[in-house]
């Protein structure tokens, strides 16, 4: 049995993001599997959803490391995959999600191969503004070390940095403490032409606006007529 | 404050967070001071004198008559240090400071500075730079 994860707080996304995630498990995800959503807000959610308390995930209050929740998630199960709601699951995934986890943070994350490693991220690195990987896709199994590694350290960490992957970026990956799906998994719609491509792709409008990129970005409910088709055909899948 | 005048007075110096200050670093060792500096940016990797490494996060050991934290604005406020200091930091905002400086007062303090040797204050046209020289 395969646990993945979702969390939603606040009103940025509605209910259907999260439907529409189930229902694209379902299509994309051929063994079985449970499917928990960690929210402020149950309402709308199709009963197939289990549904916790995201203060469950809050032991610290804090508006600094954006989305540490999602450690905290790995600290309360020992094995899951979590996907952020602005993902479309567009392929079958079933492979990869059984892929094993290495590295000594125990999980494994997206590398940003849409970015420029050189001209973008390494030009910057000095001054704490660079992130090259993304957590809106993540498969973890015993990431013990990075749970405590976090509690140990979070009064730095939380003083340092404004969101999870940086803070991810910054202090293991630089250390080589992560590991990466393979290129061909994931895709970034805003910053690839506006496209579906590969098996899963993001919107992460957020992402790209702190970055002061320019140009329009679409979530997922704005994107082209195709791809709002697609996401919608998953809502009762 | 005449900073090479504070740096001459030491036989041994560690920069930290101090991006690309080759050139000072072999002017100094050139007349005799030994020289170190520990910054993160993986460019530094096995650079003269670097130690490519996040003095905040990492653990590692520097041990120097003075230590300067050329930065103070892009890290947490510690330094594993007890002796003569040197910091620096400004008031640029830029969006990945972490811990913007508005006053040498600001820097005595999060540092728990013992004594106070100088402090000075660099007016620029984009940000103030603050500088305390003291002891830990």
């Amino acid at each position: 049995m395969t646990d993945f994860f979702t969390l939603k707080w606040g009103d940025k996304y509605g209910p259907e993001y999260v439907n529409r995630l189930y229902g694209s498990l379902k299509t994309h995800y051929h063994l079985p599997f449970t499917f928990t959503c960690y929210t402020d807000n149950h309402q709308g959610l199709r009963e197939e959803v289990l549904v916790r308390d995201i203060q469950d995930l809050r032991p610290y209050d804090t508006d600094r490391v954006f989305t540490y929740e999602k450690i905290m998630l790995m600290e309360k199960h020992e094995e899951g995959i979590l996907f952020d709601l602005d993902v479309l699951i567009h392929k079958d995934i079933t492979i990869e999600a059984q892929k094993k986890v290495t590295g000594l943070c125990g999980m494994t994350m997206i590398w940003n191969y849409w970015n420029d490693y050189d001209t973008r991220t390494l030009a910057l690195y000095g001054k704490g503004v660079s992130c090259h990987v993304n957590s809106s896709f993540v498969k973890w199994k015993n990431a013990d070390w990075l749970v405590q590694y976090t509690h140990d350290n979070w009064k730095k960490i939380e003083f340092t940095y404004k969101s999870l992957d940086k803070y991810l970026f910054y202090q293991h990956a630089r250390n080589d403490r992560l590991s990466y799906w393979n290129k061909s998994i994931c895709s970034n719609y805003n910053r690839e032409r506006l496209e579906l491509n590969n098996k899963i792709t993001l919107f992460n409008t957020s992402h790209n606006s702190h970055a002061n990129l320019p140009g329009r970005e679409f979530e997922l409910h704005e994107a082209d007529k195709e791809t709002v088709k697609l996401w919608k055909s998953y809502e009762n899948a | 404050m005449k900073t090479l005048n504070i740096l001459t007075q030491y036989d041994s110096i560690t920069f930290l967070a101090c991006n690309d200050i080759i050139h000072t670093l072999s002017l100094l060792n050139n007349i005799g001071i030994n020289v170190s500096a520990i910054d993160y940016d993986p460019k530094f990797k096995d650079k003269e004198f670097y130690m490519n490494k996040d003095f905040i996060f990492d653990d590692i050991k520097y041990s120097s008559e003075l230590v300067v934290h050329m930065n103070c604005e892009k890290t947490y406020p510690e330094i594993r240090h007890s002796g003569d200091v040197l910091l620096r930091g400004d008031d640029l905002n830029y969006h990945g400071d972490c811990n913007p400086i508005y006053s040498t007062n600001q820097l005595i303090e999060q540092f728990n500075l013992k004594d106070v040797y100088q402090e000075h204050i660099v007016e620029r046209e984009d940000k103030n730079l603050y500088l305390v020289w003291g002891r830990m």
